[in-house]
């Protein structure tokens, strides 16, 4: 797929005479736009399959928004990313939709409230966690990051209250509450020495396509 | 024909791309190498 996106990335550069770096920045960009469609379309055919397309679809949106302001441990091949992405999302969305009881229900809420102090926790520790290929130098840029993420934290939070409270019309709410804290906890995992430790464990299981 | 859809497709591209350069990495959990010239925004 990277062979791909470049690909394209030379043929668009050449007839529109870009420099090596113009092209260069649009293979990127398209190497993005593959991956995040990629992901999401073998997402919502397992998603509609298993009745749980609502619920992977929150954890693909909140996971991405979320890890776009704290970073994370990463994955070293294309493919091997839209596995474990398509196969985690898929997990969780799955134990969000089927395992709903409604005499848990405030087990639930405490549940997810712990789970976010623990993320502010980790988020004012660590965020932003970047990576060899995309370096964070300037503090200014790691400080708009932080604040952008406990922003996020911050609306998340406030969501999950409001799908919580709605949740006593309809459980389903209480579902959707669910993916969104699995999704923080998913995120901050990847923020932590383990959730590098496991992304590296998995890693060498794949074959690079 | 085939410039201007070249043109929209390296546009919508060159827009993802400062769009993932603004922040801390990629929307999930692979990050390839970033250009240079997008490097420190």
């Amino acid at each position: 797929m990277e062979r791909l996106a470049k690909n394209i990335a030379v043929n668009i550069g050449e007839n529109l005479q870009y420099s090596t770096e113009k092209t260069a920045v649009v293979a990127y960009g398209l190497i993005a736009i593959f991956q995040m469609f990629i992901i999401f379309f073998i997402l919502s055919i397992i998603g509609f399959m298993g009745g749980f397309w609502i619920e992977g679809t929150i954890i693909f949106f909140f996971v991405g928004l979320l890890r776009k302001s704290v970073g994370g441990a990463h994955s070293k091949t294309f493919f091997g990313c839209v596995i474990y992405s398509v196969l985690f999302i898929s997990l969780m969305a799955f134990l969000s939709h089927y395992f709903i009881n409604p005499n848990l229900l405030y087990y639930y809420i405490a549940l997810s409230g712990l789970s976010f102090s623990f993320s502010y926790l980790v988020v004012y520790k660590k965020a932003p966690v970047d990576s060899p290929n995309k370096p964070i130098r300037k503090e200014k840029k790691i400080k708009r990051l932080r604040i952008n993420a406990f922003v996020t934290l911050t609306i998340y939070f406030i969501a999950v209250a409001v799908l919580y409270y709605l949740s006593k019309k309809d459980l389903r709410f209480s579902g959707y509450a669910i993916s969104v804290t699995m999704a923080v906890l998913w995120q901050i995992f990847m923020l932590t020495e383990s959730g590098h430790k496991f992304m590296q464990v998995i890693d060498r299981k794949m074959v690079d396509f | 024909m085939k410039l201007k859809l070249l043109t929209a497709v390296s546009v919508i591209a060159m827009f993802f791309a400062t769009l993932v350069a603004s922040s801390a990495c990629f929307w999930w959990v692979y990050q390839p190498e970033e250009p240079q010239l997008l490097q420190d925004r």
